[in-house]
């Protein structure tokens, strides 16, 4: 697009002379990321300071420029690519540590701080920052909150969506909004990690920092098959082990990261556990003694632990390079980053081997064996256009291998624009269109990163919706019924909560535990059941969950009344029904999932506002849990963002329950 | 002030050797693993002045994406901006040569051509070092005298035949000495050549006297006063220019038996070593520049990597790394075990490495190497360190002036004063 002279004057006035650049090296050094996609900005505005965000935004809504908000810009997924030309918003010198509080256990800082400098930070303080990308010496907090990355102890402690306490949001036309948790309504904060920067700018974020284990014990295991190894971290989850870290790989990586750097690994086993526990010095040894009877009873070939920090750091060594390992094995490497639940990895990995088998490409298997995340990193020459084609369809189709076994296209790298058209395989046209209601609900005029994650005609491309369950479609009906008769209605479940006698549409007779999966430790429910049949069901199988057990409500009730803030982390799957009849499905029995906006945070504290929860999935463990604590149930007023999203999806204000004035 | 000066000059036509670049060029994954490494990047965080920047820059120029000549201005500007320190090799998965490429590129745009009289008072070290000597006292004599101030702020220096003279004030140092060997004496030992660097030669005699001191307690030490290794032609010179010295240089080792060489600057180790690469085209002199490079030495590697020092130096010291074009983390790697063993806990391991660019060499503006100089001061204040370590007489030139001005309290050694004290100790 073209910016005209006047408008970039204007923009010099805004920010200064020196923070405009429109010159052609400029350019082209922002017409990129970490992956294949291009897209040659028009402008490149650097934001000297975190109070010019909102009047640059503003000053681009209202001239109508797109902007893509870019950081460091290691994201694989082509998030940073200016596909409509614009401006692309520098934010690598907004990098201040504002605060660190150590009593209250948080830590303030601008979105451009890198993730390991923040780590450093903290660590003579005694604390660290619990997610840990990869990449987190090169990339940024925004960054990572922008694309909701987690890492290697993601598993015990979750990735970055769950470590952020507030965020100072600039929506696209430039209002400010301060979102924290916990706070009454959706989880907002949820569903703004990940987003890209297609729903605004995070302008200074507090992060949730935690001390450091004090002892940490590494294992390294090499097994015979995969199988073997996927089952043992099954079995330790099993005995209420959960791993800080549980990285895996198969013979073909370790045999490339042994010649590149050797560090001890077995290049005869089929696969390499690297396993970590912590804790104090007694619960390790505890620990320890379980973990080496699990991994003999999986058949281990051998069992190596590090006693000194030494030795640690030579068994991480070889794991942290797998990158550098592949990168010099030929000019590009494409890391792949599809998830599944873990109990699918051992036949999603031997499909991906066919794949790569056929299509002749070498390529290194690297998995996050704790949440079934795993990374191909296939090796090839972008120049050769019909490698990178080959390559582009091989990842595509071992994408599609993952939504086949359940999974996700992105587990932790996001969408961007590489991914843009596996949404359309892994989510019907419904879930998209919601995702489309949100972006149009934060951004109307799609200026905000446009063209990324959400496909393009999506109608037509979507997966077929599988068939609706009969008590769901009965419910269904209702709602088209309440829409054609222009009835509002009140959405409930046990009427434990409100106790209102209106209207009311009930998920009651949704009240049957569909699944509990002992593999991937997970239940499956319908919305309505109610929480002492859920925790029965649990009994018999000897699992636990978080939620209280002396709640009358149900299910549904406890994650959509806002009473259980911190049983939002705990569910990884929702099916609902929304205020036009249409039904979603988001997520499943998966640990991570960075594939579109969040959902389930979307419908989380909501209220029945956005619509109505049939299904949820959420985890569950061998040893009871930590309960998560209650809050009071109150009918919370709409706050503006909550209203203009409540006004997107549902314009008629079909679910309808009479609120306080905000 | 340079980009003043370049911006005058139009930009050249590139007259790349693609196959040359184009390979390591796209070697580049733009994981971005090399931005925290670099210094320029750390300073204003830029994409245009990354390692991963200025390879795609690069290879969009290959790919003929762009005309280098209608945005000349902030093309010189951005290859300019790059200290060649090699950080971002170490630091890169692929190791990419960025410092390389943008080398290449600054030759390819001329702009790092020095001026006509400059590059001719500078050959005149080699060709008559006695009046270069002379040339150059009267040089640093103006300056001292603030003529050269004088003529920069009434912005004489911009008349096109006065231009060298902003040159010179840039990348000299402030004192200079030449160097005249000693008698050489030979004996039983075995053979060493010591091949002073430019600043031994000509500003830092002391070092090359203690250099020679150092390699007598090994070798029979002779000195190659005044010849060059081609280091500088090679940052500056063209290339032909820079082969035409190095195969002097090699022709004169293979005459006296290919001793092994030392040199007092890791600039000139670097480049002994990299000195294959210059003939990748003429398989034969490879050969023989494989050989010198086989048999270079520098000051670390006669220095003992364990010692029985009944008492350890007390001084808190600290390494300041300035070197440019590392391709491998060896040298430092070794240095710190040296000096890890001879200093023990009053080695201090800074947080962040104290960086001060080789500004002669990498021509940094020198804007950005007061910069670099005052965040490397601030480093080693932080740490309370009272002695500086440096692996180039320059770096030492530099950084003592800048530690003269900001932090009295220590200075500046090279890395064989270190050792020469230690062999001192040793034999006490």
């Amino acid at each position: 697009m073209h910016i005209s002279p006047t408008v970039l004057q204007q923009l010099q006035t805004l920010l200064g002379y020196e923070n405009v650049h429109t010159d052609a090296p400029s350019l082209l050094a922002y017409a990129y990321d970490c992956s294949l996609s291009r897209g040659r900005p028009d402008v490149i505005l650097h934001l000297p300071d975190t109070a010019c965000i909102s009047p640059v935004l503003r000053f681009l809504y209202a001239h109508k420029i797109p902007f893509i908000p870019r950081a460091a810009a290691t994201n694989h997924a082509g998030s940073c690519a200016a596909l409509k030309g614009g401006a692309v918003l520098n934010l690598t010198r907004l990098n201040r540590i504002l605060r660190i509080n150590t009593q209250e256990r948080y830590a303030v800082a601008e979105p451009g701080v890198i993730t390991g400098q923040l780590q450093e930070q903290l660590r003579p303080l005694g604390f660290f920052y619990a997610p840990d990308p990869a990449s987190q010496n090169i990339s940024t907090l925004g960054g990572n909150f922008a694309q909701n990355a987690s890492g290697a102890r993601c598993m015990k402690y979750g990735g970055t969506l769950d470590h952020v306490l507030q965020a100072n949001w600039v929506f696209p036309d430039g209002e400010t909004a301060v979102f924290t948790r916990p706070a009454p309504g959706p989880d907002w904060l949820g569903l703004l990690a990940g987003s890209e920067g297609t729903l605004g700018i995070a302008a200074q974020l507090t992060v949730k920092i935690l001390p450091l284990a004090p002892h940490i014990r590494t294992f390294l295991v090499s097994f015979s098959s995969l199988e073997d190894c996927i089952q043992t971290v099954t079995d330790l989850t099993a005995e209420g082990i959960i791993l800080r870290t549980a990285e895996a790989m198969d013979q073909l990586t370790a045999k490339t990261v042994e010649d590149f750097m050797p560090s001890g690994y077995s290049t005869q086993a089929a696969a390499l556990l690297l396993a970590e526990i912590d804790g104090s010095p007694a619960d390790i040894k505890k620990e320890e003694t379980v973990f080496n009877r699990v991994c003999r009873a999986n058949h281990a070939l051998a069992i190596q632990s590090a006693h000194t920090e030494a030795q640690r750091q030579q068994l991480w060594a070889g794991r942290r390079n797998g990158y550098s390992a592949m990168a010099r094995l030929a000019p590009n490497v494409m890391v792949g980053d599809g998830t599944v639940p873990r109990s699918q990895l051992p036949a999603a990995l031997k499909k991906v081997r066919r794949i790569l088998q056929d299509y002749q490409l070498r390529a290194g298997l690297l998995f996050h064996a704790g949440d079934g995340n795993f990374h191909p990193q296939v090796v090839f020459d972008e120049r050769q256009p019909l490698d990178a084609r080959r390559v582009s369809e091989a990842v595509r189709q071992i994408l599609q291998v993952c939504v086949d076994c359940g999974g996700t296209v992105s587990g932790e790298h996001g969408i961007g624009v590489e991914k843009r058209n596996l949404m359309a395989y892994q989510y019907d046209a419904p879930t998209l269109h919601l995702f489309s209601a949100v972006k149009k609900a934060a951004d109307p005029q799609g200026l905000a990163n446009p063209l990324k994650i959400i496909p393009l005609q999506y109608e037509e491309k979507a997966r077929t919706p599988d068939a609706l369950p009969s008590a769901v479609s009965a419910l269904a009906e209702n709602i088209c019924r309440y829409k054609e008769q222009k009835k509002p209605c009140i959405i409930c479940g046990l009427n434990s909560r409100l106790k209102t006698k209106g209207d009311t549409l009930s998920s009651r007779n949704l009240n049957s535990v569909c699944e509990i999966d002992l593999t991937n430790y997970t239940v499956t429910a319908q919305s309505g059941v109610s929480l002492t049949a859920l925790h029965k069901a649990l009994a018999e199988k000897h699992v636990f969950c978080s939620l209280p057990k002396n709640d009358k409500g149900s299910l549904g009730g406890a994650f959509a009344s806002g009473c259980y803030p911190s049983f939002y982390e705990q569910v990884v799957g929702i099916e609902a029904l929304l205020p036009d009849g249409s039904y979603v499905r988001y997520g499943g029995k998966l640990t991570k999932n960075a594939a579109g906006y969040n959902l389930i945070r979307l419908f989380a504290g909501s209220q029945g506002s956005l619509g109505l929860i049939t299904y949820l999935t959420f985890k569950i463990y061998a040893q009871e849990p930590t309960r998560c604590t209650q809050q009071p149930f109150a009918v919370q007023p709409f706050d503006t963002w909550w209203q203009r999203v409540k006004n997107t999806l549902d314009p008629e204000n079909l679910f309808s329950l009479p609120r306080p004035l905000c | 002030m340079l980009k003043r000066l370049f911006s005058a000059r139009p930009s050249v036509p590139l007259s790349f050797r693609l196959e040359d670049l184009y390979d390591t060029v796209c070697a580049c994954t733009r994981c971005g693993g090399c931005q925290q490494a670099c210094p320029r990047y750390r300073q204003t965080p830029l994409e245009t002045v990354s390692p991963r920047g200025q390879n795609q820059l690069l290879r969009a120029l290959l790919e003929k994406k762009w005309k280098p000549a209608e945005t000349a201005d902030s093309l010189n500007t951005v290859v300019l901006s790059c200290t060649l320190c090699g950080e971002c090799t170490l630091s890169c998965a692929g190791q990419v040569p960025t410092a390389k490429h943008v080398l290449e590129l600054r030759r390819a745009l001329r702009v790092r051509t020095l001026p006509f009289l400059l590059r001719r008072l500078l050959n005149l070290r080699t060709d008559s070092p006695r009046l270069f000597a002379f040339l150059l006292h009267i040089l640093l004599w103006l300056r001292r005298m603030g003529a050269v101030a004088l003529l920069r702020s009434c912005k004489i220096t911009r008349l096109p035949f006065l231009q060298w003279v902003n040159y010179a004030d840039d990348i000299l140092p402030r004192r200079a000495r030449v160097f005249t060997p000693g008698k050489q004496n030979s004996s039983s030992k075995k053979q060493l050549v010591y091949l002073p660097s430019l600043e031994a030669n000509c500003f830092l005699p002391e070092l090359a006297a203690t250099t020679v001191q150092l390699a007598s307690h090994h070798y029979s030490c002779r000195v190659w006063t005044h010849t060059p290794s081609g280091l500088f032609d090679y940052l500056y010179g063209d290339l032909r220019k820079c082969r035409r010295t190095v195969k002097r240089l090699i022709l004169r080792h293979q005459r006296e038996k290919c001793p092994p060489v030392l040199t007092d600057s890791i600039d000139v180790f670097h480049f002994l070593q990299q000195m294959p690469g210059l003939f990748v085209r003429y398989p034969r002199w490879q050969k023989k520049a494989q050989q010198l490079a086989n048999r270079a030495l520098f000051i670390t590697d006669l220095l003992p990597k364990k010692t029985t020092l009944k008492k350890e130096f007390s001084a808190p010291v600290a390494l300041v790394s300035s070197e440019i074009l590392a391709q491998n983390p060896d040298e430092r790697k070794n240095t710190e075990t040296i000096l890890t063993t001879l200093f023990k806990k009053n080695f201090i391991h800074c947080k962040q490495q104290p960086f001060l660019p080789a500004g002669g060499y990498c021509f940094t503006p020198k804007a950005d190497i007061a910069f670099f100089g005052k965040e490397a001061v601030k480093h080693l204040a932080d740490e309370q360190t009272k002695t500086a370590v440096t692996l180039s007489g320059l770096a030492q030139l530099e950084l003592e002036a800048r530690l003269r001005q900001l932090y009295p309290c220590a200075h500046a050694v090279h890395i064989a004063e270190i050792g020469e004290a230690t062999y001192a100790r040793l034999h006490q």
